[in-house]
């Protein structure tokens, strides 16, 4: 009974220190962090699926999954959409996405 | 130390409360403070600390037989081996709530130590729901179940009632154990999905994370199946490992939803579409989690395997139906974020293959919960209960899995985006034929039925198809390592650079060689029945059984007698081993059970199981299972979780230590 008295006492005291210690310790405190899914995250992952699809195009044209035909054709479009991504990108670039 | 366990479970409740309800609150972004999200983290990992001690607590009252607590009465005594009082901590309801709580809670912490690296605006939500799945069962297990009460008793017990002896199995220590690993586990996606969907930090990056834990829920919760399965074949003496049994189907409903996922959320990585029907697999996924813990615990179906009926059933419905109110509530309020950014632009594509097997597997999932609820649902339509048994589950299942099984070996070797007619003839040329020739091999040989020659053959296709699309992979290789297309450091370089893909390609290999022998299992298994008395013998397949002699032993805790039976090959008479099947007779809880006698062969498994003796005490009464492949079942199985291991091990340059760099990018487009 009092090793269960001392040992609940010791855990609810190493509870509340670890829980508290980090809100009193105002020196590595940063700024609330950005919420939300902004236009620049978007590109950036458009940008991402662009160019791994591009990759797997080239991995599964090198494969032989692919006839010429059809690996002309689909990169041709998949590295249109790519420029228009980065030409978005370029239009948004350096705007402040908080968003 | 009973009242310490309390108290820690008391500590794990507050904790976990104030990570829900301090995880929303942090989730609006200006509250969201590094130091309020570290205290929070930490809290996150008490809550696992506090339930370990709980667990240690309650496992000390076993070992120490403190007949006082209740659950310890119930489920142990003196006479019991330690390890079977260490794995009665798990052997009753409210024990494995415990357990349950535990292990989910140590998810928790283990993504709560991770966290630092994850996008900062998804991890207070993350942290909200994650101990939102540790806060419903531990208001449960403290509320409804608690493991810690105390025996309503006004004299001291001087023993248990003992664990129920079908659960004095070395499985017991790692069966539930697994099993509930990957229930939990599976706890772990949807909070990642509901955080993503809460925060809307819809990026990739969440895809990443949830389909490594995903992965490794379903590694877990594979190897626990499989367990259970090589369980039920050494200790329920039926002879087989899968009866379609409510409570297995309950384990393998979220199984085949988070297969679904794990094919379907390389879609989304890749093409940005399927995200609704992403965040509904996840959804279903931990709701079927949640499910099958209610099928067991709520009596509401009958099964071996299930814990006594009590009333805590409505507490699940009302958690199912909150996990499924908050995830629609999510899915329509970030319905412009989940709009697909493009659709499958043609039907020879990996994209339509991979979709199709969602559909396969969906309709697996839904024929087994159709054949779990049909009792329920006949009572509550006819006032009588019927059940459907085996039969119903294989004549749906079968061709379905079959269907899988091709589509496992076309879905790889497609392209992405789109393939022509003409260069998947090319691909799937060489493998159909192959396929074709093993069909008409197997029909020359006598095996003439539709079902297995089609399953055998679709192996084949499978197996070919894996071959090829090495083969291709070395072959695009060389142009890189400048090597012969066989030779190590090709291979070693594939290996390197496409892990992930190679180790989906042996997860595939498993399920081939599972196939192989579930088919072979069903289709060739001979089961016979016979009467013996010493120096006799009864012949069966290529084996000749003879009975030597009976021989009794008393053990702690109960009584056996064993029939001491010679293998003999009939071509050459050699005894191959000596059988010795068993009976025996717990004294404590007065039950008889049956010891398998097994003979594990590449060929076939010979399992023998003494089914009774007669009065007289000369004449055993035995069941002999030849089951052909059997072994292979298990190998495949080893195959299949190896390769989930590669594939949920994270790769060198880890996706998560560039996430937080990623979003600084974002940012700073």
């Amino acid at each position: 009974m009092t090793f269960g008295i001392i040992a609940s006492l010791a855990l609810s005291l190493l509870v509340a220190w670890l829980l508290i210690s980090p809100l009193l310790d105002t020196g590595g405190r940063s700024g609330p962090a950005p919420s939300g899914y902004g236009e620049a995250a978007a590109l950036l992952d458009a940008k991402e699926r662009s160019l791994r699809a591009i990759k797997d195009l080239e991995l599964d044209f090198s494969m032989g999954k692919l006839s010429q035909d059809d690996f002309d054709r689909s990169k041709e479009a998949l590295s249109l959409e790519l420029l228009s991504i980065l030409d978005r990108v370029k239009k948004t670039g350096g705007a402040d996405e908080s968003a | 130390m009973v009242e310490f366990g309390q108290f820690a479970l008391c500590v794990a409740w507050l904790l976990s409360v104030l990570g829900v309800v301090g995880g929303a609150w942090l989730g609006k972004g200006d509250r969201n403070i590094s130091s309020r999200v570290e205290s929070l983290r930490r809290a996150t990992i008490l809550v696992a600390t506090t339930l370990f001690l709980a667990l240690f607590s309650l496992g000390y009252s076993f070992v120490t037989n403190d007949y006082a607590v209740q659950y310890v009465w119930q489920y142990s005594n003196r006479d019991m081996p330690w390890i079977y009082k260490i794995t009665a901590i798990w052997g009753g309801m409210d024990g494995s709530m415990l357990l349950w709580c535990f292990l989910v809670s140590a998810f928790s912490a283990c993504v709560a130590i991770r966290s630092r690296s994850y996008p900062r605006a998804l991890v207070p939500w993350l942290f909200s729901f994650l101990n939102s799945s540790t806060l419903f069962f531990t208001s449960i297990t403290l509320f409804l179940t608690n493991p810690f009460r105390y025996l309503k008793s006004p004299i001291a017990m001087p023993d248990g009632n003992g664990l129920n002896p079908l659960l004095q199995n070395e499985y017991m220590a790692i069966h539930p154990p697994t099993l509930y690993l990957g229930f939990t586990g599976l706890a772990v996606p949807y909070a990642f999905c509901m955080a993503a969907l809460a925060s809307g930090q819809m990026s990739n990056d969440w895809i990443r994370l949830t389909r490594r834990w995903t992965l490794i829920g379903w590694t877990f919760l594979t190897a626990g199946i499989v367990l259970g399965g090589h369980w039920a074949y050494l200790e329920l003496g039926w002879g087989g490992f899968w009866a379609w049994d409510p409570v297995e189907n309950a384990s393998f409903l979220p199984w085949l939803s988070a297969t679904a996922f794990l094919h379907s959320v390389m879609i989304q990585e890749r093409k940005g579409m399927l995200k609704v029907w992403n965040v509904s697999l996840i959804t279903l996924t931990y709701a079927l989690t949640v499910f099958g813990t209610f099928l067991t615990r709520s009596g509401i179906v009958q099964s071996v395997h299930a814990f006594a009926s009590t009333d805590i059933g409505w507490t699940f419905l009302a958690y199912l139906s909150l996990i499924v109110i908050v995830a629609v509530g999510l899915s329509v309020y970030r319905r412009r974020e989940l709009r697909p950014e493009r659709a499958i632009e043609s039907l020879f594509s990996r994209e339509a293959v991979f979709l199709l097997n969602n559909l396969v597997l969906l309709s697996i999932c839904f024929s087994v919960l159709w054949g779990v609820m049909f009792p329920v649902f006949s009572e509550a339509v006819t006032g009588e209960k019927k059940t459907v048994g085996i039969p119903f589950f294989n004549a749906v299942n079968v061709p379905l899995f079959l269907a899988l099984v091709m589509l496992m070996g076309i879905g790889p070797s497609v392209a992405w985006k789109r393939s022509s007619p003409r260069q998947l003839l090319r691909t799937f040329a060489l493998p159909f034929l192959g396929a074709l020739v093993v069909a008409l091999a197997l029909v020359l040989a006598g095996i003439v039925e539709f079902y297995p020659v089609l399953a055998y053959a679709l192996c084949f296709f499978g197996l070919m198809t894996i071959i090829g699309e090495v083969s291709r992979g070395l072959g695009a290789q060389r142009s890189i390592t400048h090597a012969p297309t066989w030779a190590p450091s090709n291979i070693a370089t594939l290996w390197r650079r496409q892990r992930v893909k190679y180790g989906a390609h042996i997860i595939h290999f498993g399920v081939l060689v599972m196939t192989v022998s579930i088919t072979a299992s069903m289709a060739h298994k001979i089961e016979r029945e016979f009467t013996l008395a010493p120096g006799q013998r009864f012949n069966v397949g290529r084996f000749s059984l003879e009975l030597n002699e009976f021989h009794e032993e008393r053990a702690p805790n109960y009584d056996s007698v064993q029939a001491h039976v010679s293998l003999r090959s009939l071509t050459d008479e050699k005894v191959l081993q000596v059988l010795a099947p068993e009976m025996r007779f717990y004294r404590k809880n007065k039950e008889t059970t049956t010891e398998v006698a097994l003979r594990m062969g590449q060929r076939e498994d010979v399992y023998l199981v003494l089914a009774g003796i007669d009065e007289s005490g000369s004449k055993a009464s035995m069941k002999v299972f030849i089951n052909p492949l059997q072994v292979w079942l298990w190998y495949g199985a080893i195959v299949l979780v190896i390769g989930g291991v590669v594939v949920a091990v994270p790769m060198p340059r880890s996706s998560n230590a560039t996430i937080s760099a990623r979003e600084g990018a974002a940012h700073s487009i």
